[in-house]
């Protein structure tokens, strides 16, 4: 087994383990991130990916208003290039409760979001999706951001300033003594080797897995996991985010994201953090309310639904417990203070929006805790861009794919221009992926796994959701002598049953024609045997 | 006045066009697109992903009234048709045969076109990559082949043919591009020196993409068999040029033998009188054209070829907007329509893929009677309705 130390231990491998990982990297402090599947496992990669302004909250949760705010400037300067700055609408349609709109821009004005009222045929033209019937609307600094190259990139870089990250590595143990945390085992999921980490604390990031990780220390803990349902539109049909002028409710947000938009969401409570099930009813729901912002809602073609749960703290059993009505901010919780335990801190709640925030408080706590002095660095140092236009000009690829890859290959660039010359193939047409960026993703060791790489690469997020391109990943990765042939079969298996899983729950009209043609392909033409064998 | 309408042009709606023709009938096929025959491999599977045999899955035809007799018949009449077409294909129903695929996987067909043969369980393979045609990877296809076929000694080599193009190209691509006689000539010579470099004897099979020519295929093979062995198509992602050549055989006889093709044109609207439909509607609503008929033919696909469509309420009939049943089935049962290939759902498939043997079976069921006596009361009826 092997045996080491570290200073801290993140547990969690989401947007605010690594926003700590990172703080912790840049203060000098000795770090290791322990995530139990891959990067963004859990919500981090299954929200909207609003960079919120801090309008959502700001009737109704001024802290987690302001918090949004705050943080929504500083990341576009610190995360440029995971953020586009799209700008959003609130929109009261006629239902909406009239009182609300002063409510709202009165919260706004104390707060100090800059807010501007929108004459409608201004509104109706830049957005022609939008409901006719809007009655008044806001504009409000809102923007998308990229979750995936956001967790990425923080992650990167943190590894760059000297942190150590291990992915597919389950928390098994944490032991105490005397009431102070000792090490923590864990195991890899692929080989099964344990190891044993001692450290002086552990920051417990772990989101819907939070509690179960305070049980590990024998903290009694309670996280509301409240999972929402989010559905990818097959074109990007707002170039701002829209949200719906009203106290938050279910689906009334629409996110653009690169060539798509991002609609949602629900709120449903669910006992295990794992449950990122599916239900028709609740789509068909979401469509239907949807609709008051965009009429032509149910006519527009999905690529497929996703899900993820809010890790909400609830400190009292009592406290409201429908989800929507929990605070949005953070909780940071002091386990020496609260339960007696040295050594354990968790993060938890909190927004996408305000990871680096989150993480800011709990590093102080960690430094305060450890006697470090030292202050937190991550709301002036960036983290690189992923431009990249002037070391890929002179690169051979079709113009699409070089023009995605001037503003995404990022720190990656130079070997991505290294491998584009030993093969320049586009394996994913709908999101014009080459076999160099899939390359350049790969982990040096570990399995060959489809889902680690669309994080990475997009590879499979199109229209036909991997049909084409994941066979193609596998088939050149066997030849490359990257995978086993072995390795593509699971990876494969794993993959269509992932994509089908997200398609099959909005699958009328061409979506459901696409799933067909992803069976047809593989099951008929190919003679996949159905039901291989799949992930740890 | 057309004896038979068919809606839809994939391979169930043109071999119904040439045996109605073979019959002496007046035909059309109105068609909006191509049909999937494109996107298919050019098999013809007894079951979709299954490895059941005719014995085993007979049952299943009955359940759609096709008989073991039946599919006898319509497949000797479809072999006869592929050899007057010049595309001659083999197999049998009753011994299914082990053929390889784009991925490797070898799976189970009962019909194959000549430029496939069977995968044999022993023997020297050389599988044959060609640069520049992504879907196709030759170590990949040897490793699942291995997997299947461990007594195959199989080594692989891969051809310079489309280098640095900096697209995707496909299976036709390459097809196309050997159809030229020049083109082929250094294909097969750089192929000669591949092998000589990697020390590769000669094999007894070697095994290509689904690219060896689009119309001079019959050139291509014969000219890799003499310069080196026998060869054999592995169609896998579409397009394969398997499945191409098959359309447009099958196309370009229909049209030669004289079946009207209105193509790019949507049925909207279908009459229906005492239970007898007499013409369809085509064009658009103001100003539409109609096309009368004695018997329509709907094979139009099922949820992939669009004849169908789920819709959140359930399934709706894109075809003809009939109430159907969750099968596929109309609701009221009209006499002088006749649904086959996958218009309907079949008892065996969670894809909607009826298969091709299904889909040959189904169209040859289909009765070409004199509708004489019938029609004339219809159009007595019609009178007294417009007066």
């Amino acid at each position: 087994m092997e045996i080491f130390e570290t200073e801290v231990a993140v547990i969690g491998g989401g947007m605010t383990g690594v926003g700590v990982l990172r703080d912790l990297a840049l203060r000098g402090v000795n770090a290791v991130l322990i995530e139990q599947f891959d990067l963004g496992h859990g919500t981090s990669t299954r929200n909207h990916g609003l960079l919120h302004s801090g309008g959502r909250y700001a009737v109704k949760d001024k802290e987690a208003a302001v918090e949004s705010y705050q943080e929504n400037l500083i990341l576009k300067k610190t995360v440029p290039g995971s953020i586009e700055e799209t700008g959003g609408l609130f929109v009261k349609v006629p239902d909406d409760p009239d009182d609300y709109v002063e409510k709202w821009v009165n919260a706004c004005n104390t707060i100090g979001i800059p807010i501007e009222e929108v004459p409608l045929q201004i509104a109706f033209a830049e957005e022609p999706y939008l409901n006719r019937k809007a009655e008044v609307v806001y504009r409000i600094p809102d923007g998308a951001v990229d979750p995936f190259t956001m967790l990425v990139d923080v992650t990167a870089d943190a590894v760059e300033k000297g942190a150590r990250v291990l992915t597919y590595h389950e928390v098994t143990h944490i032991e105490t003594t005397n009431a102070q945390v000792s090490y923590i085992t864990v195991k890899d999921r692929y080989t099964g080797e344990e190891k044993q980490i001692h450290t002086k604390l552990v920051v417990n990031a772990a989101g819907p897995w939070s509690a179960n990780i305070a049980k590990l220390a024998n903290v009694p803990m309670k996280i509301i996991n409240n999972k929402g349902m989010l559905t990818v539109l097959n074109n990007r049909i707002n170039k701002q985010v829209i949200n719906r002028l009203r106290m938050p409710g279910d689906a009334d947000i629409f996110v653009p994201a690169h060539n798509v938009t991002i609609f949602g969401t629900t709120g449903i409570n669910v006992e295990h953090p794992d449950d990122t099930s599916l239900q028709r009813e609740e789509f068909e729901h979401m469509i239907m309310k949807g609709k008051d912002l965009i009429p032509t809602l149910p006519q527009i073609r999905m690529i497929r639904a996703f899900s993820g749960s809010r890790p909400l703290f609830q400190e009292t059993e009592s406290s409201d417990a429908s989800g929507r009505n929990v605070t949005r901010g953070m909780a940071l919780l002091d386990h020496e203070q609260r339960d007696g335990l040295k050594g354990f801190i968790t993060i938890t709640s909190g927004k996408l929006t305000t990871f680096r925030y989150m993480a800011e408080k709990t590093v102080d706590l960690v430094c305060e805790k450890l006697g470090i002095t030292s202050n937190c660095q991550t709301a002036e140092v960036a983290v690189p861009h992923r431009e990249a236009k002037q070391a890929l000009e002179n690169i051979n690829l079709t113009p699409v794919a070089k023009k995605k890859l001037f503003s995404w290959a990022g720190v990656n660039a130079s070997s991505i221009k290294a491998n584009l010359l030993k093969d320049n193939s586009i394996v994913c047409e709908c999101e014009s992926v080459t076999w160099a960026e899939i390359e350049s993703a790969l982990p040096e060791k570990g399995q060959f796994n489809l889902g680690d790489i669309r994080r990475r690469t997009r590879l499979g997020m199109g229209p036909c959701q991997g049909t084409f391109c994941y066979r193609r990943a596998a088939a050149m990765a066997v030849e490359k002598g990257v995978a086993t042939s072995d390795e593509a079969e699971i990876a494969l298996q794993n993959g269509v049953e992932k994509r089908s899983k997200g398609m099959r729950v909005i699958a009328t009209g061409s979506a459901n024609k696409q799933l067909e043609l992803m069976d047809g392909i593989n099951y008929v033409s190919l003679g996949m045997k159905k039901g291989g064998e799949t992930y740890v | 006045m057309f004896d038979v309408v068919i809606i839809g042009q994939g391979l169930a709606g043109l071999l119904t066009a040439i045996r109605a023709k073979q019959e002496n009938k007046r035909v059309a096929v109105i068609a909006e697109g191509t049909g999937k025959i494109m996107q298919s491999t050019g098999f013809m599977d007894l079951i979709p992903s299954s490895s059941q045999n005719l014995d085993e899955s007979k049952h299943l035809f009955l359940q759609k009234n096709i008989s073991e007799e039946l599919i006898d018949q319509s497949v000797e009449w479809f072999k006869a048709l592929m050899n007057e077409i010049n595309l001659p294909y083999e197999g049998s129903v009753h011994f299914l045969s082990p053929v390889v695929t784009g991925a490797g996987y070898v799976k189970n067909t009962a019909l194959y076109p000549t430029t496939v043969r069977p995968i044999p369980n022993k023997g020297d393979i050389l599988i044959v990559g060609l640069n520049g045609i992504i879907d196709f990877q030759p170590t990949y296809v040897k490793e699942n082949l291995m997997k299947e076929r461990p007594d195959l000694n199989v080594s692989t080599v891969t051809v310079d043919f489309f280098k640095g193009s900096g697209r995707v190209l496909s299976q036709v691509d390459a097809a196309r591009a050997m159809d030229d006689k020049q083109v082929r000539a250094r294909f097969i010579t750089s192929l000669k020196n591949e092998m000589r470099t990697k020390e590769i004897a000669t094999p007894d099979l070697m095994i290509f993409p689904s690219c060896l020519g689009m119309v001079n295929h019959k050139d291509v093979i014969e000219d890799l068999n003499d310069s080196i062995g026998p060869v054999t198509e592995a169609p896998g992602l579409p397009p394969n040029a398997a499945a191409i050549r098959l359309h447009d055989a099958l196309h370009h006889y229909a049209v030669k033998k004289g079946v009207r093709f209105y193509e790019d044109e949507t049925v909207f609207h279908a009459k229906v009188y005492d239970g007898v439909v007499t013409e369809v509607l085509t064009g658009n609503q103001t100003k539409p054209q109609a096309i009368k008929l004695k018997q329509l033919v709907v094979a139009s696909g099922g949820i992939l070829g669009g004849g169908l469509e789920q819709v959140s309420t359930g399934l709706s009939d894109r075809t003809l907007s009939l109430p159907i049943t969750s099968e596929g089935t109309l609701v009221d049962p009209i006499n002088n329509i006749f649904y086959i290939g996958s218009s309907s759902k079949m008892p065996w498939s969670e894809t909607w893929i009826s298969g091709g043997i299904y889909t040959i079976s189904s169209s040859y069921s289909v009765p070409f009677t004199s509708m004489d006596e019938k029609n004339k009361r219809r159009d007595e009826k019609c009178y007294i309705n417009q007066a």
